[in-house]
């Protein structure tokens, strides 16, 4: 599983290695990510499994691509 | 004509019909800041017939990074005005309007129903959402787009040539984001910065799906959204579906929206009442007042002039319960900012009319 943060979750999770073995799906892997990077908890963000925003619990497979997208509202 | 737009109309697919179509076209752009300014450049070369230009903000120096349809000599005027003013000057046949406003609930519907495509530069999510519920209810195309960083989303909401057969509209930015993030999660450019190519490029594509629009050339981006990163070069596409339940909190008609409080909906309470030391001071001496220091213990100095309370922000939530909630609650901090956060948390969990968080915080006290 590859994992793109954007935005402030780059920051976040830039220069970490995330711990994603055992994870089945977008759920779990949002469960994963709060418990490492607490601060994630209060942050909105889409899940993309391979380039699909998805809204509903979506199983994730092992070569899959994840992209973590907040909301910008700059302009 | 012809020869203005000859290297555009001789393009495939396009030809006199397409120019034809762009100088029928009326165009609004909200903000005419780091995207709105390049959208309206292009968009005004292009041969667009009609555009809005929204902006209440004055031209600062630091705009001037981004914003390059500016100069120096332009500081201090409003934006919108000073936009109209050189547009006019490189297309004499486009038809400008100027709106030196802010466009909200109460005037959305007004100014966006007289166009045929709205482009949101805008830099806040109120103002956001806002527009993209009036683009709903309107059912006018929306091009969006947003920048953080190096970094730049673009989508294109309300498309009429992607109408959902089942939900009977297409693609809505609340698909995506059915509610907006808390005050203060996605910081803004003022906070953490921008690159001033970025907010080009961004509002540059914003002014192409424009043309695309209204010319019928190529694909828009419905239900996709597009990132780009400055830094690593990467272009990226996520496409969405529609979602039953994504418009649950939107307004569904015009009244519902025009009674809407955008503010509060984004979680910035209008009604947060910032008041500065000296004014402190004669409620003090005339109120039962509780002063609430959200503070964490090492922050230097403490008050000493009058009693107060300390609740560092992080415990606010767990002790709120300490604070006696029949006296006038004023908060401060280290300098105005986390104070009207727990100002506002305040006011939400317990249900208080209204709370006091003072301007500049503890940097703004005079001893004196």
């Amino acid at each position: 599983m590859k994992i793109i943060p954007f935005g402030k979750l780059a920051d976040i999770l830039e220069n970490n290695v995330v711990f994603v073995d055992h994870i089945l799906d977008t759920d779990g892997l949002r469960h994963a990510l709060e418990i490492q990077f607490p601060q994630i908890s209060h942050i909105q963000y889409l899940v993309a499994v391979n380039r699909k925003i998805v809204t509903e619990n979506t199983l994730i497979s092992s070569d899959a691509t994840i992209a973590l997208l907040p909301p910008f509202s700059g302009g | 004509m012809n020869a203005r737009y000859a290297r555009q109309i001789v393009l495939p697919n396009f030809g006199i019909s397409a120019q034809a179509a762009l100088s029928r076209a009326k165009v609004l752009v909200i903000g005419a800041g780091g995207l709105g300014c390049p959208a309206l450049q292009y968009l005004a070369a292009s041969g667009v017939g009609t555009i809005g230009i929204i902006d209440h903000d004055e031209i600062e120096l630091s705009n001037l990074h981004r914003q390059i349809l500016f100069d120096e000599s332009d500081i201090g005027k409003n934006k919108a005005k000073v936009a109209a003013i050189k547009l006019q000057k490189s297309n004499s046949d486009l038809s400008i309007q100027v709106f030196e406003t802010k466009i909200d609930n109460r005037n959305a519907l007004g100014i966006i129903r007289e166009y045929d495509i709205v482009i949101d530069g805008s830099d806040n999510f109120p103002t956001r959402y806002v527009v993209n519920d009036a683009c709903a209810i309107l059912k006018i195309p929306l091009i969006y787009g947003s920048v953080f960083r190096y970094e730049g989303q673009v989508s294109v909401f309300h498309s009429p040539s992607h109408i959902d057969n089942i939900l009977d509209r297409a693609a809505n930015y609340r698909d995506i984001f059915p509610v907006p993030p808390a005050k203060g999660e996605v910081p803004n450019c003022l906070e953490t910065g921008v690159l001033g190519v970025l907010t080009g490029i961004v509002g540059t594509w914003q002014a192409s799906e424009a043309i695309k629009l209204i010319t019928g050339i190529g694909e828009v981006l419905s239900s996709t959204i597009l990132t780009l990163n400055m830094l690593t070069n990467t272009i990226e596409h996520f496409t969405f579906e529609l979602h039953p339940d994504a418009l649950f909190g939107a307004p569904s008609n015009e009244n519902e929206l025009s009674h809407m409080n955008y503010d509060d909906f984004c979680g910035i309470k209008s009604d947060i009442q910032e008041i500065t030391w000296k004014k402190f001071r004669e409620i003090y001496s005339t109120e039962s007042v509780i002063l609430l220091d959200v503070r964490d213990e090492y922050e230097m100095p403490k008050v000493k002039k009058f009693t107060y309370k300390s609740i560092p922000m992080n415990d606010l939530q767990s002790r709120m319960h300490e604070l006696d909630t029949t006296k006038t609650i004023v908060v401060f901090c280290q300098t105005g900012k986390r104070s009207i956060v727990a100002a506002f948390d305040l006011m939400a969990i317990l249900k208080l009319q209204h709370v006091l968080s003072i301007s500049g915080g503890i940097n703004a006290i005079d001893e004196n």
